[in-house]
């Protein structure tokens, strides 16, 4: 009875140029009653991966840019001005003295969240 | 002060445009460029895409009671903030992965294009698609994966919208096509998700060469949001990231030379000329409850007078009812006196008094009464006289106030000293609170002297507490910093800050900041964001990237040419994309390459006419052309070809059928192999990056790094020590490739049944259980080979060891021995870490020994001649 209401529901909302049948094989769900998910672009790239492709193929995983081969330059976190310090309790960058108060005087949630923006936050890195 | 109010711009849901009978009948191609951020729709015939949105769905949560909202596509969405936790989108960074959402966004489209022909839509699509995009994305066959039913771009329109045909292109390619570019060029494409910079050599993109970074202006848009959120986390709700877009693209610009551009900022009067004000709404403040302190007191004071106006007001009743019954008694006491007893007796009995002495009784108890509530009454009006001296006192004491002006200067400096001192006490104190926490600071150890010196017994003289002094000591020593009297202190800084306010002209302390313009706490400041936000582009590595900036790429690609080649890329660099509009950008391009190109050579960019629209515009072209038909994939290719299958033109990817997945690896003949150098990495456990993960589980992990090898791994028991007895399984098996290990990608693969075969290899020939229970035979020995695995690559076993209760991890001798037979066609040659060798493992070599036969005797004494050395030598990876 259930199942019935809702096909006609899916049907009713159907754009006429759609082909009904087709609605069904997409939105199937599997055996054990789960949606189907779909795969991430990373999922997907690791999949291409695992292909004997020939050598001269190239890829969408093979044309990511090269590591930057400069140093980065440090810039104060709150400011954006050039940072020449770093402050020890918070890892914050700063470039003034007013700024280290202020850096101190920070919640933690905010200095963390300085270092997450900038992809400090990593226990190893 | 110019100060900028937000536009917080609508979006207007579209109108279902009508289906013009031409193009109906005449099936012209329906032109879709599929952004990750906007997306652009119009039927090839038209000037101008009918249809801008963006490629957003908006999908209602489930409420109970309710039925499933209508999900919102693109500009349906009015308030894009409202539903910001309910957006979903079809792409993952700039690729379609997400097909759904992709079906819902061609509803809207076809709808909303007026498409009404019953089963089928009759027009030819023509879709963008990012650079390189995965086959997979489009389609991949059947065969290749677990799910039975595949749904790809491909397979949606051929199949749920019955579209005739379909030709796909690049979004970058389409905008150069447009721009009637030269047959040479550099594409510099920025998107919202990622920037392309592809190199074009005659007419044709150079896949190559071509990278990719993985910023764009999505990138740009939430640092800035990040970045005012973080600066005012008061503002945190009022700060959306479609303000933080508008900012970026309407106020937002690139700096020639961002190092010297920010450092003017650091400048105040630079800042103050420059800094952008922005204002958010805010709701002005009643100003019903904004009574100053001395309006309060006066409104108390107020209240105490008219109650005590009502208090005399009825003690005054009172008195005057007390002695009207007084009077009353009077009269009736008099006509005793005068004889008139009945009239008496009934007087009493009016009364309720029994006899005479009552009644004088009462006339007493009345006098006393009216004599105290006068004297109440003298009592108030002199306490009311009271309040008003009171009221005049601070009148008298402002007339002390200075005579002259040196008085005064003395008063001021006197009382900004005295908050001055006030405030480093407070300084000094959050400082030392601060040290406290941390141990090896001089407060801190300071502390614990004290301490110490406190817990010393001395038993003889135990004064402790008899002077006052001595309990000071618990203020030093608290962790706090004895903050008790903190309050008077605050109360006091108030009551001086109060008085510098009203006398001191220079006084600028806290709290004086009263906002003059209604609203000034709710503005923002956007400086060197504007800059800043934008510069990711350049500088990837202010958000963390480790990807090299455009310049920087631009850089590394030209050097993958030749010169004469570079010059002729160069001569046309080609701008493209949304971001590509901000300021500033074409004159830092110019001066980045001015910078990596020779000295007085010459180079030209160029930009795009309409950076957003331009690939919409290409696409359109290449529609009206007329070698359409040759380029389209009709439904009978796709059924005969699967749904990856394109046809190449030049604004195209390169189509490359994906190939069949190997069947399973195949064994190596050894025939056919010619090792080079075989070797024995044995390792012993102390030695290895180990995770004891809990009492009786170990996880031991072994990381090589290896160009292509066939690993056998040997486990081996050992009569010498406690390993007989346990049982030892391969839990997992990891790679990682060296490629990604560069490109930051670590995502560890782990090898499951269905996405590799290498597992099944690995784990077949183990136990069904997959458990290897150690003997005390020493030679017990589980041996795997013949697993090739793609050259460089990390791998990772691990392995582990459920221990017998009574054994120590620390005991723990069992080894774990890698064999690396090296094949030739890689020409790679591996040195590594060949350890003294105990005796199960000669007997392992033996063994070995005698599987190898066939191969040369020559390996066999060089292996010999290695495991005599009897040395730790480096792991060291030559490649030829």
């Amino acid at each position: 009875m259930v199942n019935e209401e809702v096909v006609e529901f899916n049907k009713k909302s159907q754009p006429v140029y759609k082909n009904p049948i087709f609605q069904q094989k997409f939105r199937s769900t599997s055996a054990t009653g789960k949606k189907r998910t779909w795969r991430s672009l990373k999922q997907m790239l690791a999949q291409e991966r695992t292909l004997p492709w020939p050598a001269e193929v190239v890829h969408y995983s093979s044309i990511n840019a090269p590591p930057s081969f400069r140093p980065a330059k440090k810039y104060s976190d709150i400011s954006g001005l050039p940072a020449r310090y770093t402050d020890p309790q918070t890892k914050l960058y700063y470039a003034t003295a007013e700024e280290f108060a202020t850096v101190r005087s920070l919640p933690m949630d905010i200095t963390a969240g300085y270092l997450a923006l900038r992809g400090a936050s990593s226990i190893v890195g | 002060m110019e100060v900028l109010e937000l536009k917080d711009v609508k979006a207007v849901p579209d109108i279902i445009h009508a289906y013009p009978d031409r193009v109906k009948s005449e099936a012209t191609p329906l032109v879709i460029d599929n952004g990750s951020y906007n997306c652009r729709v119009g039927w090839a015939t038209e000037k101008e895409p009918q249809l801008i949105f963006k490629n957003l769905i908006a999908k209602p949560r489930k409420e109970r009671g309710k039925k499933d909202g209508e999900p919102q596509v693109g500009n349906d969405i009015a308030n894009i903030e409202a539903v910001r936790f309910q957006l979903k989108t079809q792409f993952d960074r700039n690729v379609v992965t997400h097909f759904e959402a992709q079906e819902q966004i061609f509803d809207y489209t076809f709808t909303h294009m007026g498409i009404d022909t019953e089963g089928a839509v009759n027009h030819p699509v023509i879709l963008t698609e990012a650079f390189l995009n995965p086959n997979y994305s489009r389609n991949c066959k059947p065969e290749n994966i677990t799910i039975v039913h595949i749904v790809v771009m491909a397979e949606l329109l051929f199949e749920c919208y019955n579209v005739p045909a379909i030709a796909y292109g690049v979004d970058c390619l389409f905008s150069y096509q447009h721009n009637n570019c030269p047959p040479d060029g550099l594409i510099i494409s920025i998107g919202y998700h990622t920037t392309h910079i592809i190199p074009i050599l005659d007419g044709k993109a150079d896949p190559v060469n071509s990278r990719r970074i993985n910023i764009g202006g999505y990138h740009i848009t939430s640092y800035m949001h990040r970045l005012l959120e973080m600066k005012y986390p008061v503002h945190v709700n009022a700060i959306t990231p479609s303000r933080a877009e508008e900012l970026i693209h309407e106020h937002s610009m690139i700096a020639l030379s961002y190092q010297e551009e920010i450092s003017k900022w650091a400048d105040p009067d630079y800042y103050d000329a420059n800094v952008l004000r922005v204002q958010l709404p805010y709701v002005a403040p009643a100003n019903a409850p904004g009574l100053t302190v001395e309006q309060q007191k006066e409104r108390k004071r107020e209240l105490a007078r008219r109650l005590m106006e009502i208090n005399a007001r009825k003690r005054e009743e009172r008195l005057a009812e007390d002695e009207e019954q007084l009077n009353q008694l009077l009269a009736v006491q008099d006509l005793l006196e005068e004889g008139e007893t009945d009239e008496f007796d009934q007087a009493l009995k009016t009364y309720s008094l029994a006899n005479e002495a009552d009644l004088i009784k009462m006339i007493n108890n009345l006098q006393a009464k009216v004599e105290r509530t006068r004297q109440k009454i003298v009592a108030a009006n002199s306490q009311e006289e009271n309040i008003a001296m009171e009221e005049q006192k601070p009148k008298i004491k402002s007339s002390l106030q200075p005579k002259d002006q040196q008085d005064f200067d003395e008063w001021i400096a006197g009382v900004r000293k005295k908050r001055q001192e006030i405030l480093e006490r407070r300084m000094a104190k959050r400082q030392r609170r601060q040290d406290m926490a941390k141990r090896r600071t001089a407060a801190a150890q300071e502390r614990m002297r004290i301490i110490s010196q406190l817990a010393r017994k001395e038993k003889r003289d135990d004064d402790f507490g008899m002077r006052d002094e001595d309990w000071d000591v618990y203020k030093v020593i608290n962790r706090e910093g004895g903050d008790s009297d903190s309050e008077v202190e605050q109360e006091k800084l108030m009551e001086l800050e109060d008085v510098l306010r009203h006398h001191d002209p220079e006084f600028d302390g806290a709290g004086s900041n009263v906002p003059m313009v209604p609203g000034e706490t709710h503005q923002l400041h956007v400086g060197v964001e504007r800059l800043r936000a934008p510069e990711i582009l350049f500088q990837p590595s202010m958000i963390g990237s480790v990807e090299a900036g455009i310049a920087e790429t631009i850089e590394f690609i030209l050097k993958l040419y030749p010169p004469e080649q570079q010059s002729r890329l160069v001569g046309n660099i080609f701008l493209t994309g949304g971001p590509t509009r901000f300021p500033g950008l074409l004159e830092r391009l110019n001066r980045e390459l001015r910078e990596m190109r020779p000295f007085g050579s010459s180079f030209q960019i160029n930009i795009a006419k309409n950076t957003n629209l331009d690939a919409w515009y290409g696409a359109r072209d290449f529609g009206l052309n007329g070698n359409l038909p040759e380029f389209l994939v009709s439904r009978k290719e796709y059924e005969e070809k699967g749904g990856e299958y394109f046809k190449e033109h030049s604004t195209s990817n390169t189509y490359t059928r994906s190939p069949d997945p190997l069947p399973t690896v195949q064994t190596p003949v050894t025939s056919e192999q010619v090792i080079v150098e075989d070797a024995v990495v044995d390792v012993e456990m102390d030695c290895m990056v180990g995770q004891r993960i809990s009492d009786s589980y170990v996880q031991y992990i072994l990381a090589l790094v290896v160009p292509s090898f066939i690993i056998r791994i040997y486990i081996l028991g050992n009569r010498n020590h406690q390993s007989c007895g346990r049982t030892v399984v391969i839990t997992s098996m990891q790679y990682v490739r060296k490629e990604d290990v560069f490109n930051q990608d670590m995502s560890v693969k782990t090898m499951t049944q269905e996405e590799t075969p290498l597992n099944d290899i690995l784990f077949e020939p183990f136990d069904p259980s997959g458990e290897i229970k150690l003997s005390t035979d020493d030679s017990t020995q589980y041996v795997r080979e013949n697993v090739i695995l793609q050259r460089d690559t990390f791998f990772t076993i691990y392995v582990a060891f459920f221990e017998p209760r009574t054994c120590c991890a620390k005991r723990r001798q069992l080894q774990v021995a890698a064999t690396l037979d090296l094949t030739l066609p890689l020409k790679a040659k591996v040195l590594l870490d060949i350890q003294q060798l105990s005796a199960p493992q000669q007997e392992e070599k033996k063994k070995k020994d005698e599987e190898e036969e066939e191969e040369e005797e020559e390996e066999e004494e060089e292996e010999e001649e290695e495991g005599q050395r009897r040395k730790r030598r480096e792991l060291e990876i030559t490649l030829k």
